[in-house]
């Protein structure tokens, strides 16, 4: 299996054959394995396209404890999601799809930040890696990034306090010359990093260094902010050497391991082990243009069927070649879908 | 211009003390009225709109004083003279929907002054219609009261002026939490005052099979719970097919489906629509029976009775059960039950209803019916004081 993400070219053409008997191989994995999504489905699933494979509300995570069960399958840690709900999504990594997930995530970030290692700033703090409730998805985004680090900072004192700079840690991670990573959640980011003063040792010493920001997460803070991606790019890029560049990836703990950089033309890119669709809210059909609700597909899931997910995400397909040169299927992500006011009596 | 009115009969009378003409106020909101069915505000969905402009006919706030003291009679000798109480304080949450104008619209009809609390988020419907009664109305009782007599304003329930009002009110209405209520409660306000606090309940349909096979049944059921879901307490958090079994629940399933496209009133938005989808799945990971109607405008769920669950807020369950099992499950804050039963006044019925929370047991129709009698509470009539008459 692993060769099916280690040797395929990451955005070149696809065998759909082999993708759907792929995408077919795991439908029945997980109609065998997971009670629940065998009660969701009624009957095994024959599919002949992409379009008919059967997929699950992303919402179904926050409400349900999904696991496959099957022979090989060893599962292991829990990661959750970071939630403005209340309620974080729940997805039961497995040994398989954990090295499956991890060369996946690879293969597609050196794409965007190279291959070269460098010191990796985090902006969260140490204290999340120990959490007793499972590994969350921040940390999680933040470790996909290990294999671009020759050591790991984390520079928050406190994870849940953007103002917790950690300065010692900086200027540690600024003893070793050369390129830096820093990864926050976009929030995180422009409130540690972009948005405050640095001291003067390590303001002068960034600005001598070709940093490669890596980012993800939501814009509605920033959007409340009044901060826009143009500003957002722009301030941090003030504070770093000239051939330094802002990465932005979409991406969901429902989906480990796919990740979506956008590229410097707006679009994001789905890797070959992976696809992605737009669907009407109300019909559920495929809609080759237009807006719509996205649906995230991967063939690297095997502990629980987290392989074809509605998101609440709404995007749109782009046609035709993408002038980054990066070939197969690509999609502009819109952002949350909008919720109505709920008007009801008292009970909301 | 003040008046006396009189209502009720054969011993029975009262007069009731106006500082205004009604039917003066009568007319003004009838060319309110006639505006409203050319226009609509745009903070309003157009059922929310036509059942307004329904309620402000002269014949329905007029039944308001027929309902409460009994209909009108000419000058005679009366039991009592009724006042209206001089202020009222009105509490609305955030997302509350026709109370708040509606109630405003009830509580003009004594007079009173009348200080609105809206809710910090959400839309604010009552000021808007209040604004807008403001703006459409025509010299008379209704302008003066709306300019001389009312204020709304936006606060939350830590502010001061929650206390300035509880203790500056002669009633005290509330729609809201029980959080909401007991805070409100507890502050400050004139012993001989009233307090009426709505808070968080919930309704159902109880449908005999016979009768769920009516048309006027299944689009009855479709209107009243298309307008608000799960978020109305007036709208049936579950259909009860009294007396009725799994085929039942299938085959009224199956005729809301076929009728949802005509006869539902609002359209869901994206999100519901997805919210619909996802209560499918969840419902049928739990081993219910359940299907999606219209597209993704609402789930129904096929169940034995049970306690009812919210697979999303446009979902509803069909259960099925006996009587017993329909009191057995019926939730312990149950306002309202809303029929279609052969003969609802059948002593079972009666003797059943007395086992339940129930508040209110009327026809499916008029589920959502706001009237001067809600949650049991008769709260329009005890807008007044009274004296009453003694011969002895």
């Amino acid at each position: 299996m692993s060769s099916w993400v280690s040797d395929t070219v990451v955005y070149g053409e696809r065998d759909e054959r082999a993708f759907l008997d792929r995408l077919t191989e795991l439908n029945e994995l997980h109609f065998r394995g997971c009670p629940a999504y065998a009660s969701i489905l009624g009957k095994v699933p024959r599919i002949s396209s992409v379009e008919e494979a059967p997929f699950l509300h992303v919402g179904l995570f926050k409400r349900l404890r999904l696991i496959t069960k099957g022979e090989g399958i060893v599962h292991g840690r829990i990661v959750r999601s970071s939630s403005t709900s209340g309620v974080a999504s729940e997805i039961t990594l497995d040994e398989e799809s954990s090295r499956l997930q991890s060369l996946s995530s690879l293969r597609i970030l050196e794409d965007f930040v190279g291959r070269e290692t460098r010191p990796l700033l985090v902006l969260d703090g140490v204290a999340s890696l120990r959490s007793r409730e499972g590994l969350s998805a921040r940390v999680l985004a933040a470790m996909s990034l290990k294999p671009f680090a020759t050591e790991i900072f984390f520079v928050l004192k406190d994870a849940s306090d953007a103002a917790s700079l950690n300065e010692e840690q900086i200027r540690c991670a600024l003893k070793q010359p050369g390129p830096l990573l820093v990864y926050g959640i976009s929030w995180a980011l422009w409130m540690a990093w972009a948005n405050r003063t640095m001291p003067a040792d390590i303001e002068s010493d960034l600005r001598t260094r070709t940093i490669t920001f890596v980012h993800s997460g939501g814009w509605k803070k920033l959007e409340n902010a009044r901060v826009d991606r143009a500003d957002f790019e722009r301030v941090l890029l003030t504070r770093a050497a000239p051939g330094s560049k802002v990465v932005d990836y979409y991406g969901l703990v429902e989906q480990v391991g796919m990740v979506y950089p956008m590229c410097e033309f707006g679009a994001r890119h789905v890797p070959a082990w992976g696809d992605v669709l737009v669907r009407d809210p109300w019909t559920l059909a495929a809609l080759p243009e237009g807006d719509g609700q996205l649906q995230l597909i991967n063939t690297i899931s095997r502990g629980a069927p987290y392989h074809n997910i509605l998101t609440e995400d709404i995007g749109r397909l782009i046609p035709g070649p993408c002038p980054c040169g990066r070939r197969g299927r690509r999609f502009e992500l819109i952002g949350r879908m909008p919720k109505a006011e709920l008007r009801g009596c008292a009970n909301v | 211009m003040s008046e006396l009115r009189f209502y009720g009969r054969d011993g029975g009378r009262v007069a009731i003390a106006l500082s205004f003409s009604l039917d003066a106020l009568l007319e003004n909101y009838e060319t309110v009225r006639r505006k409203m069915i050319r226009e609509r505000h745009p903070d309003f969905t157009r059922t929310e709109w036509a059942y307004l402009i329904r309620f402000l006919e002269a014949g329905h706030l007029s039944e308001v004083f027929h309902r409460s003291f009994g209909p009108e009679s000419g000058e005679g000798i009366p039991i009592g003279l009724l006042r209206p109480r001089e202020r009222v304080g009105l509490w609305l949450p955030n997302n509350v929907s026709l109370l708040g104008p509606l109630a405003v619209v009830l509580i003009s009809l004594t007079g009173a002054h009348l200080s609105v609390k809206i809710g910090s988020r959400g839309r604010d419907l009552c000021g808007a219609f209040v604004e807008y009664l403001a703006s459409r109305s025509s010299p008379g009782p209704l302008a003066e009261w709306l300019r001389g007599r009312v204020s709304v304003a936006v606060f939350d329930r830590i502010d001061p002026r929650n206390a300035e009002m509880a203790s500056s009110s002669d009633v005290r209405i509330l729609f809201g939490g029980d959080e909401a209520a007991k805070g409100i409660e507890a502050l400050s306000h004139p012993t001989s005052s009233r307090g009426f606090y709505f808070t968080h309940r919930v309704s159902e349909a109880w449908i005999e099979p016979s009768e769920a096979s009516r048309p006027d049944t299944v689009e009855s059921l479709v209107k009243i719970f298309s307008i608000y879901g799960q978020a109305g307490c007036t709208s049936p958090q579950r259909i009860m097919l009294v007396g009725g079994k799994r085929e039942d629940a299938v085959d009224l399933a199956r005729k809301m489906e076929m009728a949802w496209e005509s006869a539902a009133l609002t359209t869901v938005d994206q999100h519901q629509a997805s919210q619909n989808f996802l209560g499918l799945q969840w419902a049928r990971a739990n081993g219910f029976e359940s299907r999606i109607v219209g597209n993704n405008a609402a789930l129904l769920v096929l169940a034995p009775a049970k306690i009812s669950f919210a697979w999303s807020n446009l979902g509803i369950e069909l259960q099925w059960g006996n009587l017993e099992d329909a009191i057995s499950t019926a939730a312990p804050n149950l306002q309202t039950i809303g029929y279609a039963l052969r003969d609802p006044f059948d002593t079972h019925y009666t003797a059943a209803l007395a086992r339940s929370q129930a508040s209110r047991f009327v026809p499916l129709a008029q589920m959502h019916d706001f009237g001067p009698v809600w949650d049991g509470e008769e709260w329009w009539s005890q807008l007044f004081t009274r004296t009453s008459f003694g011969s002895g």
